[in-house]
């Protein structure tokens, strides 16, 4: 499993299925056996200045009247990173975003009512990097909200952190796994069954990295 | 033929009793000249380390010419040469090769039973692997190339020392073991002194605490436990262990992570090696609880004047024996990473470590005392694990 550069992986999945665990997994994986310390990176960094005040009021008073210009925040914040953080960062080391233009697609599908086929383009359109792997993790929105919800210290918001909005976030993962072909810029998509037990979750991510060469050869 | 490499290295007399790993440079023949004694030894090779550990010899040839590609030989049925690493591979547990950097050339080494042997410093009666003999050694880990074209071979396991550079964190992993290390050296006194008390506020006597490991490692466990760098680790507590004691009343926090770890795991070895390194570690934990009222608080380093609960002891336990046997499950995976069942348990280790670390300050707070502290601080991958070495200590540490 020899590669010739370090992978860019994304972690997807709603509040509770295990993304940082799985991140941090993977992190330690990548650290402690492969010996190669790999950048954590968030779906948004702040890197733009300039648009930091938009994604906030976009993300936490989303409305007709800001959607366009937080659409477009994100769209500048993300090529930040891709160009100051991801880039330059893969001829050294691996690169792990927990989340990334999946949570994007959803938040706009569920809260601005913007079909995932709608963003797209606008995110994609002058990002440079597509993730070698994108994991998505995968369990019922009952079992993720029990999880978050026995978690402390995570802010909730009332109108995120429901029952009916994180159901439909789900429908809209599926529906774009479902046809990623439609999204190169989510680049492979697997989906992991998050209701197993945690090591089974990051083993099962070992196991689609590994089968697709994603990881250095191992040295003694 | 087949007792001749360790009949003629022990001729040598370069081992020592003691438990510890000794090193010595003595110049003579390559593995060719030491397999076979009746060939002349032209080949300016040398033994340039016999370095004995129980029941286990480690033994390096350094051979002049550059490092290359190793060609499996066939030799006629009247050859007399070209037959060295087929009785290697025939005598050893695990051999491999390495160039010298320093030096230009090859270094072949080997790990192998010592026949007749026994395990003198844990003392617990006859140990099966130790009995061996050519044709019933311990299954090498690789095979001899038999195909007809030449193909590269360069053994089964190179020490992780002595191939590429170590990553910073395993540096600072060896700098802690040291820390470790350093710190009971400078108390066994203390620690001796203590056997017939009460350890502060448990209710367990120190006897029992460091009641010496009831595991009794095999050739094989030995050899893992070796190049995962855990010699140390295990060696101390049987040298150091109190045999009148019975079993550590902290051994079951080492045995339940043994039991969560390895599931499905049928590697003799293997399993071994984790129970092994996790029983030392509740030695460990036990030996700096003994003299834990002589030491300081880790931040405020004043001396400790409070006790620490039976409960917070295997608590750390757990901790410690998690993080060393990820240690050794990471060499196996090194070594042979396609076995399913030991990846599975590298990712249980990994996955109760991220669960445990949100649970790390509060234990520490508890220990409180600065040795137990790092004990715990240093054996898994945490936020807090080599801070102090971030931040530019070396090695030192308040005694």
């Amino acid at each position: 499993m020899q590669n010739a550069r370090n992978p860019f992986i994304v972690v997807e999945g709603l509040d509770g299925t295990g993304k940082t665990t799985l991140r941090k997994g993977l992190f330690r994986l990548f650290e402690g056996l492969y010996r190669v310390t790999p950048l954590a990176v968030l779906t948004t960094n702040f890197l733009d200045a300039s648009v930091a005040a938009d994604l906030v009021e976009g993300k936490y008073q989303p409305s007709a009247d800001n959607r366009y210009r937080y659409l477009a925040a994100i769209a500048a914040d993300k090529q930040a990173t891709a160009t100051r953080l991801i880039a330059p960062s893969l001829p050294a080391r691996p690169v792990i975003a927990d989340r990334w233009l999946l949570s994007e697609l959803a938040f706009f599908a569920v809260k601005h009512d913007r079909s995932p086929k709608e963003t797209y383009p606008h995110l994609a359109e002058h990002l440079d990097v597509i993730p070698d792997l994108t994991l998505v993790l995968d369990i019922s929105p009952e079992a993720a909200m029990e999880r978050a919800a026995a978690r402390s210290g995570d802010a909730t918001r009332p109108d995120w952190d429901v029952l009916d909005i994180q159901a439909r976030v789900r429908e809209v993962y599926q529906t774009v796994t479902d046809e990623a072909a439609a999204y190169p810029a989510l680049g492979p998509v697997v989906r992991i069954d998050a209701a197993n037990d945690r090591a089974t979750v990051l083993h099962t991510a070992w196991q689609a990295l590994d089968q697709r060469g994603l990881f250095p050869e191992l040295s003694e | 033929m087949a007792m001749l490499l360790p009949a003629a290295v022990r001729r040598r007399q370069v081992f020592q009793r003691s438990g510890r790993a000794k090193e010595h440079r003595v110049v003579h023949g390559g593995f060719g000249g030491v397999l076979d004694a009746s060939h002349d030894l032209v080949a300016p090779e040398e033994i340039r380390t016999v370095r004995r550990q129980h029941a286990l010899l480690h033994v390096e040839v350094f051979d002049p010419q550059p490092h290359g590609e190793l060609v499996a030989a066939r030799p006629g049925p009247d050859a007399e040469d070209d037959r060295g690493l087929e009785i290697v591979e025939a005598l050893c547990l695990r051999w491999g090769r390495r160039p010298d950097a320093d030096r230009g050339g090859s270094v072949t080494w080997a790990c192998l039973p010592v026949p007749g042997a026994e395990l003198a410093q844990h003392d617990r009666g006859a140990d099966p692997e130790q009995s061996c003999e050519a044709g019933n050694l311990p299954r090498p880990v690789a095979t001899m190339p038999v195909h007809p074209a030449p193909v590269p071979f360069e053994g089964d396991l190179v020490p992780p020392s002595l191939t590429s550079p170590p990553t910073l964190y395993e540096s600072w992993e060896v700098l802690a073991d040291g820390l470790h290390v350093q710190r009971l050296a400078l108390h066994l006194p203390q620690l001796h002194e203590q056997l017939t008390v009460q350890t502060a506020g448990t209710g367990i006597t120190v006897a029992a605490v460091v009641a010496r490991p009831a595991e009794a490692p095999t050739a094989q466990t030995l050899a893992l436990i070796d190049a995962a760098g855990l010699s140390a680790w295990v060696d101390l507590p049987a040298e150091h262990g109190r045999s009148d004691a019975a079993v550590s009343p902290l051994a079951s926090a080492a045995e339940d992570v043994h039991a969560l770890l390895l599931p499905g795991v049928t590697d003799d070895a293997l399993r071994g090696a984790v129970r092994v390194v996790a029983a030392a570690s509740a030695w460990w934990v036990g030996a700096f609880a003994a003299i834990r009222h002589l030491g300081v608080h880790h931040s405020s380093l004043t001396p400790v004047k409070d006790t620490v609960g039976s409960d917070t002891l295997h608590e750390a336990v757990r901790v410690v024996a998690l993080g060393t046997a990820q240690r050794v499950l990471a060499q196996q995976l090194r070594h042979d990473a396609s076995e399913e069942a030991v990846r599975l348990a590298y990712c249980r280790a990994v996955t109760e470590g991220i669960v445990i670390e949100p649970t790390l300050p509060a234990l520490l707070e508890k220990l409180g005392e600065l040795r137990l502290v790092d004990l715990v601080t240093t054996s898994i991958p945490w936020r807090g694990r080599f801070a102090k070495y971030a931040g530019g200590t070396g090695a030192g540490e308040v005694e």
